[in-house]
């Protein structure tokens, strides 16, 4: 019996134990959540300038029409449903009713016309400008319908619509016309409104308790500026702020390597893209054969690990492996006996390639690397490490060999293989800064163009990525993730693969504060 | 008479401030980058979002269509009348945005100030009273390091030590001292430690090395033979007059905190100037970086102005003409 007792008392703790385990799995209301941002608000106005943090910010507090899953497929959001005509050029949009604006009036068509014509007033600088430039006119067919016409098929129409850099909705009327920029955000449809802006302090929203979908658990989200990153990982150890972006890879490595502990992570797996790409009109990289040789003695995982804590993954395409737009199809593989004989048909002397790369980026640690992997094949690299603005120039003007470029996780390989379409001068590049050309892979991309199908598109597609890799005016190098960090009380919280703050699938809406 | 001299230093001021005007317009238009692309928040590398038609409309709104001089005159014009035109990015007056940022300045420059002085006079006076001991040695060995150590190191390893370590003391952040003066302190602790020793480096050694030659002067000889008490000699006497060359000092650094401490603002997240034309700079945000350098420019000149009027008060025999 005393033994039955001292077993029990034993146990007790234990039990105590799991209990609190699954209270503490119970998402709980209140509190407020600081998230420190690497840079802050510029502008109050949600249809201009909507690019990187700025767009992060606003997504607590705008929403597009649609929404995209955690795999990419497209779904409703504002708009419950859509109908396109039989050309493929008129789009009706059933909205979704009961939607209220943070100032408490409903959601209507009025309001999303107004927002496209708003973007599509070149005097307003709009951001979307170019993104919505496809359409025609946009009219209100009743108090919840939109009717959208396009000026030509546009496959990428609805995926354009689930990014609030295209547009979001805001009230009829909220904003003026022209430059002058409004002095507080008009009101938007999100699961937060905004409370105060304080340029340099902080940015406050507050929990909107009358938002359509899944309400916000916190009270308040608070956004502080710290533009190191260092001092941000500090802030957040010392508890000054209970989450952080853009964490540096080192100090992620400590984490998943568990010597620093009660910090949290979520990954965005793929905010950004790596490539070498090849000036293409130019000797020496107009020699295909060369390019070949460069493709087969790269070792991207080399590269990863050594220039991103091996915290990156590896792609040959311009999508990641797990994209329904990565296709299999051959590709050039690390093969330094291939390289070899690939460099013997090009007919290389042993001239020096110039590598050029951006200054400040982690172009310097890649360049390094590639120049000693090249160099076991027996190619001279040598570094040409530009500013910025220096590098821009050199790429549209075609004075480069080749390069370490950036680029971004694109919604659909339209716009990424486009990058790859015939321009008419070679001396002023714009997307083509390779200089490919070539009438065969032009003729399946204006195809891909007028192709709304998803299968046919993938078909097309398919071919088109075959094409790139056989003649590699790019090599894909793969994938730079960015990480967010938090203090171990923040749960729930999640991102997408581009690094959003509150993305269609949850984020901050979603976090809760366990304490 | 000091009102007349008081004038004739504004007047001065004048062609200063045209030269400075035009330096810093025709500077920020050399660096590469466009404030179009700047005012859409559009990335260098994204520029194929914005098509010719938008981009014609959007240069014409901001001016940037026009020949230079005819930008450079317009934009003058507009500063005589106070206007200091409106910011690309965020739209917003130059003007209400400076004068949002500058108290943050202000303040924290004074705080930095106040430890400075705190740091360097006793400092420099002990190191003089008993040179060549260990005190000296100890003070003199502050100097060097002060001098030779990079401000953002010294910022971090603060933070590392009280922040993260000790949890002392905030690492990030600002409140202002009319609102809650308990809560200022705390925030510009670190930062003013860090500028303060920036600042009393030097100004130790200075206050030392006159110090050292007052006290070798007849006067203080003097002073010590008819047996005045230490503390009026060194006070009163050496001290006072060893001040007016450290008044240059003093006052070129004061410049230069009010200037904004750009690498400090920037790493304690303090919401001031320095961090202002910083992120102006970054951005091409070519108007905020005009004001912020002319504001800059006027105060390295009035606090000179100041300086001056200052030695006048601690020497009565200089001479303003």
């Amino acid at each position: 019996m005393k033994r039955l007792l001292v077993l029990i008392l034993l146990l007790i703790p234990f039990f105590w134990e799991r209990l609190g385990e699954g209270a503490s799995n119970q998402p709980k209301r209140g509190g407020t959540l600081t998230l420190a941002v690497s840079k802050e608000l510029a502008l109050m106005n949600p249809l201009v300038n909507t690019s990187s943090t700025e767009s992060r910010i606003r997504e607590l507090m705008f929403e597009p029409l649609l929404g995209k899953d955690a795999r990419g497929a497209i779904k409703p959001r504002l708009a419950e449903s859509w109908e396109i005509s039989k050309d493929g050029k008129v789009y009706t949009f059933r909205l979704r009713k009961g939607v209220k604006f943070h100032d408490g009036r409903e959601m209507t068509a009025d309001d999303v016309k107004f927002a496209i014509d708003y973007t599509l007033n070149p005097k307003n600088g709009a951001y979307g400008f170019a993104d919505m430039e496809a359409v025609d006119k946009a009219e209100v067919a009743d108090k919840y319908t939109l009717k959208v016409s396009l000026k030509k098929i546009n496959p990428l129409f609805l995926t354009l619509l689930t990014d609030i850099r295209a547009f979001s909705v805001v009230p009829k009327e909220s904003l003026p016309e022209g430059m002058r920029k409004p002095a507080s955000f008009p009101p938007g449809t999100g699961p937060f409104k905004f409370v105060e802006w304080k340029p340099g302090q902080r940015v406050v929203f507050e929990r909107f308790a009358d938002y359509w979908g899944e309400k916000a658990f916190v009270d308040r989200v608070v956004m502080r500026e710290i533009a190191d990153a260092t001092v941000r990982f500090t802030a957040l150890q010392a508890g000054d702020v209970d989450i952080i972006e853009r964490t540096p890879y080192e100090w992620v490595q400590q984490i998943v390597q568990g010597k620093i502990k009660d910090i949290g992570y979520a990954t965005a797996k793929q905010a950004g893209a790596r490539n070498l790409e090849f000036n293409v009109a130019d000797p020496p990289f107009n020699n295909k054969k060369l390019r070949l040789a460069i493709a087969h003695a790269i070792d991207r995982k080399e590269i990863i690990q050594a220039a991103y804590f091996g915290l990156a993954e590896t792609s040959d395409q311009r999508f990641p492996k797990d994209s329904i737009w990565y296709f299999d199809v051959p590709a050039p593989k690390y093969d330094l006996n291939k390289a070899k004989a690939y460099l013997k048909e090009a007919g290389y002397k042993g001239e020096t390639l110039e590598l050029m790369g951006n200054r400040g980026e982690v172009a310097e640690v890649e360049g390094a690397i590639i120049q000693a992997q090249l160099k076991k094949v027996g190619v001279k690299v040598e570094l040409k490490i530009l500013e910025r603005a220096s590098a821009l120039e050199a790429r549209r003007q075609g004075k480069y060999m080749f390069k370490l470029a950036g680029g971004s996780d694109y919604p659909d390989p339209l716009p990424a293989y486009s990058e790859y379409s015939c321009e008419p001068d070679p001396k002023d590049r714009h997307l083509n800064e390779t200089a490919y050309c070539d009438k065969e892979y032009d003729a399946l991309m204006k195809r891909a163009e007028l192709e709304v199908d998803l299968e046919k598109r993938k078909a097309l597609f398919k071919q088109v990525v075959a094409k790139v890799l056989d003649d590699s005016p790019v090599v894909a190098i793969g994938f730079t993730p960015r990480f967010f960090t938090f203090r171990s009380y923040v749960k729930g919280f999640a991102t997408n693969s581009a690094g959003d703050f509150q993305p269609f699938i949850g984020g901050l809406s979603r976090a809760w504060i366990d304490k | 008479m000091l009102a007349r001299y008081v004038v004739r230093r504004i007047l001065q001021l004048i062609p200063v401030l045209v030269l400075v005007s035009l330096a810093v317009f025709l500077l920020v238009r050399v660096i590469p980058g466009d404030p179009v692309l700047v005012m859409m928040g559009i990335d260098q590398d994204e520029r194929a979002r914005i098509t010719p038609e938008q981009y014609r409309v959007l240069q014409h709104q901001i001016g940037l269509d026009r020949p230079i001089y005819v930008q450079y005159l317009n934009w003058a014009d507009k500063i005589v009348h106070g206007d200091f035109g409106l910011s690309l990015a965020t739209r917003r007056p130059i003007v209400e945005i400076i004068f949002e940022r500058y108290p943050a300045t202000l303040y924290l420059a004074a705080t930095a100030l106040l430890v400075g002085l705190a740091i360097a006079i006793p400092a420099g006076v002990i190191a003089a009273v008993k040179q060549n001991t260990k005190i000296d040695y100890a003070a003199m060995g502050f100097a060097l390091w002060g001098v030779a150590m990079p401000d953002f190191w010294l910022a971090l390893m603060l933070i590392v030590l009280f922040s993260l370590k000790l949890g002392w003391l905030p690492s990030i952040g600002y409140a202002s001292p009319f609102d809650n003066a308990g809560l200022f302190l705390q925030h510009a602790c670190l930062p003013a430690i860090v500028m303060g020793t920036e600042l009393a480096a030097p100004l130790t050694r200075y206050v030392r090395a006159e110090m050292l030659d007052q006290l070798r002067q007849d006067y203080v000889r003097t002073a010590w033979a008819k047996g005045l008490p230490s503390r009026m000699v060194i006070v009163k006497h050496a001290l006072r007059n060893s001040l007016i060359a450290a008044v240059t000092v003093v006052g070129l650094q004061t410049a230069r905190l009010l200037g904004g401490a750009t690498i400090i603002e920037t790493i304690f997240s303090w919401p001031g100037v320095g961090r202002l034309l910083i992120d102006g700079i970054y951005q091409r945000d070519y108007p905020i970086v005009q004001g912020a350098v002319l504001l800059i420019a006027v105060t390295y000149v009035f606090i000179n102005l100041i300086v001056d009027i200052f030695y006048k008060w601690l020497d009565p025999r200089i001479k303003l003409e």
